[in-house]
C-alpha cells in the first residue's frame, strides 16, 4: 500500500511541471497548521502538526498529496502521544468558486505513524494507522496576494472502534 | 484538422484523469487497514484514567461464597476491591462473573447465582469467578445439592471470640454441616433465630443482634435449621461504649427546633473507646423525652427516631444505650392549641370475620396545623382483647394507624377507647 501511495505521490509531484497542460487545469502547493485530536475512550491528546500539500485539478476534480509532520507532543494522563508523520493521497471534489469562496471535499487514504510513551505499566510503542481518510475545506481567495487562497478545514486521518485521529487545519495554498 | 487534434487531446487527458480518480477510489474503498494496537492502547488509556481516579483495582475478594444451595434457589455474591488509592470499594456490579459449570449453577452480571441442578459430583461444588476490567481475578465456591443438614454451629464472626460491644449491632451466622461433608460458611440461610426470655436484647430475622443493657448481659441465641438446633452464648459488655451523639441530617446536634406538626428524623451514634470512627446505633438507642408531651417520638420500627412537634414548649430529647446517654434541647414552636380529637371511622363499625380496619386518630388545632394524625401517640384500649388483635402500623409516618383485626368466632361487640392529651373518644365495633 505504501508503495502504491508513493507511486501516486510521484505522479502528483510532477503536476507543477504540467501546469496548464492538457492533463490539468491548474496545480497548487500549500502549507497548514493543524491542531490534531487523538481520541481514545473519551480522552483526547492534542499535539499540533504542520501539513504540506501539493495537488492538481481538472474540471473541479483534483488529486492531492499531503505530508504531515508533528510539531510537538501531548499527554493523556502519563502517556505521551507523538504524531510522528502522516502521508495521504486524496481525490478532491471542488465546488464552483463564488466571489473567491469555495468548498472542497477530500476522499482518500492516509498512513499515519504515531508513537506513545509512558511508564512500563501503561503502553509504549510506535504504530501505523492506515485507512480511509476524508476532509472538508473552505477556502477564500486572498485578494491582495495573487494566486493565493486561505483555507480552513477539518480532516479525519483515521478512525476505528478504538481510536480516532483527526485535525482542524488553517493554512494557505498557492496556485500555479 | 487542428480542431480534431485538440478534441483528441482533451478526450485523452480526461480519460487519464478519470483513470487516476478510479484508481484512487479503489485504493480508498478496498485498501486494507493495517494492523495496529489501538485496542491495547485504548485499554491502557482506560487503566490510566482509573489510576488517576484512584479506582484501579489492585486486588479483588469475592464474599458470601462457601454456601450450599438447592435447585432453583438463588444467592447473591458480592465483590470488594482494593484500589490503587487504598480504598476498598464494592465492585459487585462492575466485574465480569462466570461459572465453572453452567449446568449446575449460573451467575449473572450482578453476581446473582442461580442453582440449576443438584449434583452429587464433588459435593456439587461450582467455582464462581470474578474478573475485573484490568484482569484481576478471584474465585468463590458454591455448592448445589439437596443432601440433608447434619449439624449447625452458631458463630459471631466479629469479634470471633470474647465479649461483644453493647449498643453495636452484631451479626450472628452459622457454619452448616451437611451429610456429604460439605460445610456452608457464615450463613443465615433458612435459619430461624430466637433469644432466651431473660435478655433485653433483640435479634432480627437476618441474625443481627441488638443490645442496649447498661450492665454486662448474657444472651443465649438459638438457631434452628431443619429441626437441627445450636445455641450460642453471647456476652455484651457496655465497657467500650464511649459517648453517644444525636444526629440531625447527619450532623451532631444538641439543639433542635421544630414547629407543631413538623416531622423530623434523628439518629444516634456511639463512639467506642477502642475505635476512632463512630458507629450507628439507630437500632439499639432508646429515645425518650425528659418531661411533658411536647414531642411525639417513634421508639420502634423502621422509622425509629422520628420526632413530631405536638405541644409548644421546650424539652430534652434523651437517647440512651449501654448505660450512657446523650441529650438535645428540643424547642417546639407554634401557637396552636388542641381543640378536639376524632376517630376517622365515626362511632360505629361492623367488621366481618378475619377482616381488619385501620383506625386513625386526628387531633384538631386552633391554629396551623389545623389537623394532625396522632394515632401513634395516643393511648388505645379494647374492651375484650380475646376477640380482636391490634397493632400500631406505619409508625413514624403521617399514615400511622391502629389496625384492628376480627378473630372472633361469633357475633360480638368490642368498644375501642382512645385517649390523647386528656381527651377521650370511643367507637363501637360489631364483630360478625
Amino acid at each position: 500500500m505504501i508503495k502504491i501511495i508513493s507511486w501516486l505521490l510521484l505522479i502528483s509531484f510532477s503536476f507543477p511541471s504540467t501546469a496548464k497542460s492538457p492533463l490539468v487545469d491548474s496545480t497548487y502547493v500549500g502549507v497548514d497548521y493543524i491542531l490534531s485530536s487523538i481520541e481514545l475512550r473519551d480522552e483526547r491528546a492534542k499535539p499540533s502538526a504542520t501539513a504540506f500539500r501539493i495537488g492538481a485539478n481538472k474540471e473541479r476534480i483534483g488529486l492531492e498529496a499531503q505530508y504531515l509532520r508533528g510539531n510537538n507532543t501531548d499527554n493523556i494522563y502519563r502517556m505521551e502521544f507523538d504524531l510522528e508523520q502522516s502521508i495521504a493521497l486524496y481525490l478532491v471534489l471542488q465546488s464552483k468558486t463564488i466571489s473567491g469562496f469555495g468548498l472542497d471535499v477530500s476522499l482518500g487514504y492516509a498512513v499515519t505513524d504515531m508513537t506513545v510513551q509512558g511508564p512500563a505499566e501503561t503502553y509504549n510503542g510506535e504504530d501505523t494507522y492506515s485507512g480511509f481518510s476524508w476532509g472538508i475545506t473552505f477556502h477564500q481567495k486572498i485578494s491582495y496576494i495573487e494566486n493565493t487562497q486561505l483555507r480552513f478545514g477539518y480532516q479525519s486521518l483515521y478512525k476505528d472502534d478504538d481510536i480516532s485521529i483527526s485535525g482542524i487545519s488553517l493554512g494557505v495554498i498557492y496556485q500555479f | 484538422m487542428k480542431a480534431n487534434t485538440m478534441k483528441s487531446n482533451k478526450i485523452k487527458s480526461n480519460a487519464i484523469a478519470y483513470f487516476i480518480a478510479i484508481c484512487l477510489t479503489n485504493i480508498m474503498l478496498f485498501g486494507c487497514d493495517t494492523d495496529n494496537n489501538a485496542s491495547e492502547l485504548g485499554q491502557a488509556v482506560t487503566f490510566e484514567k482509573l489510576r488517576e481516579q484512584g479506582l484501579f483495582i489492585e486486588s479483588l475478594t469475592i464474599n458470601d461464597d462457601h454456601i450450599r444451595l438447592t435447585k432453583g434457589e438463588t444467592h447473591q455474591l458480592s465483590a470488594m476491591a482494593l484500589t490503587n488509592s487504598g480504598d476498598v470499594i464494592d465492585v459487585t456490579e462492575s466485574i465480569d462473573w462466570s461459572s465453572s459449570d453452567n449446568s449446575i449453577a449460573t451467575v449473572n452480571e450482578q453476581g446473582l447465582v442461580t442453582a440449576v441442578a443438584n449434583s452429587s459430583n464433588n459435593q456439587g461444588i461450582v467455582i464462581i469467578m470474578g474478573t475485573s476490567i484490568n484482569g484481576i481475578v478471584d474465585e468463590g465456591e458454591i455448592s448445589v445439592s439437596d443432601v440433608a443438614v447434619s449439624a449447625i454451629n452458631l458463630i459471631h464472626p466479629q469479634p470471633e471470640e470474647g465479649t461483644i460491644g453493647t449498643c453495636v449491632a452484631t451479626n450472628i451466622t452459622a457454619n452448616v454441616n451437611y451429610e456429604d461433608g460439605y460445610i456452608s460458611m457464615n450463613t443465615i440461610k433458612d435459619i430461624s433465630f430466637s433469644l432466651d426470655s431473660n435478655t433485653s436484647a433483640t435479634i432480627d430475622k437476618n441474625g443481627t443482634l441488638y443490645t442496649s443493657s447498661p450492665d454486662i448481659e448474657t444472651t443465649i441465641i438459638t438457631g434452628t435449621l431443619d429441626d437441627i438446633t445450636d445455641s450460642l452464648t453471647v456476652v455484651a459488655d457496655p465497657l467500650n461504649v464511649g459517648h453517644l451523639d444525636i444526629l440531625l441530617d447527619d450532623i451532631v446536634t444538641d439543639d433542635i427546633t421544630l414547629a407543631i406538626g413538623e416531622r423530623i428524623l434523628v439518629n444516634g451514634q456511639a463512639t467506642l473507646t477502642n475505635t476512632t470512627l463512630p458507629s450507628s446505633i439507630d437500632n439499639t438507642i432508646v429515645w425518650s423525652q425528659e418531661s411533658g408531651d411536647y414531642l411525639g417520638i417513634t421508639t420502634t420500627g423502621d422509622n425509629k427516631g422520628t420526632l413530631v412537634g405536638l405541644i409548644a414548649g421546650t424539652t430534652q430529647l434523651v437517647g440512651s444505650c449501654g448505660g450512657n446517654q446523650t441529650t438535645a434541647t428540643v424547642s417546639v414552636t407554634g401557637t396552636a392549641e388542641l381543640d378536639s380529637i376524632k376517630i376517622n371511622k365515626g362511632s360505629d363499625i361492623t367488621l366481618a370475620s378475619s377482616e381488619s380496619v385501620d383506625l386513625t386518630l386526628t387531633a384538631y388545632y386552633t391554629d396551623t396545623p389545623t389537623s394532625l394524625n396522632v394515632s401513634e401517640f395516643a393511648h388505645w384500649s379494647v374492651s375484650d382483647t380475646s376477640l380482636v388483635t391490634v397493632e400500631l402500623i406505619d409508625l413514624g409516618t403521617n399514615t400511622a394507624s391502629y389496625q384492628l383485626t376480627n378473630i372472633s368466632k361469633s357475633t360480638d361487640e368490642v368498644i375501642v377507647t382512645v385517649t390523647y392529651a386528656g381527651e377521650s373518644s370511643t367507637i363501637n365495633i360489631t364483630l360478625e
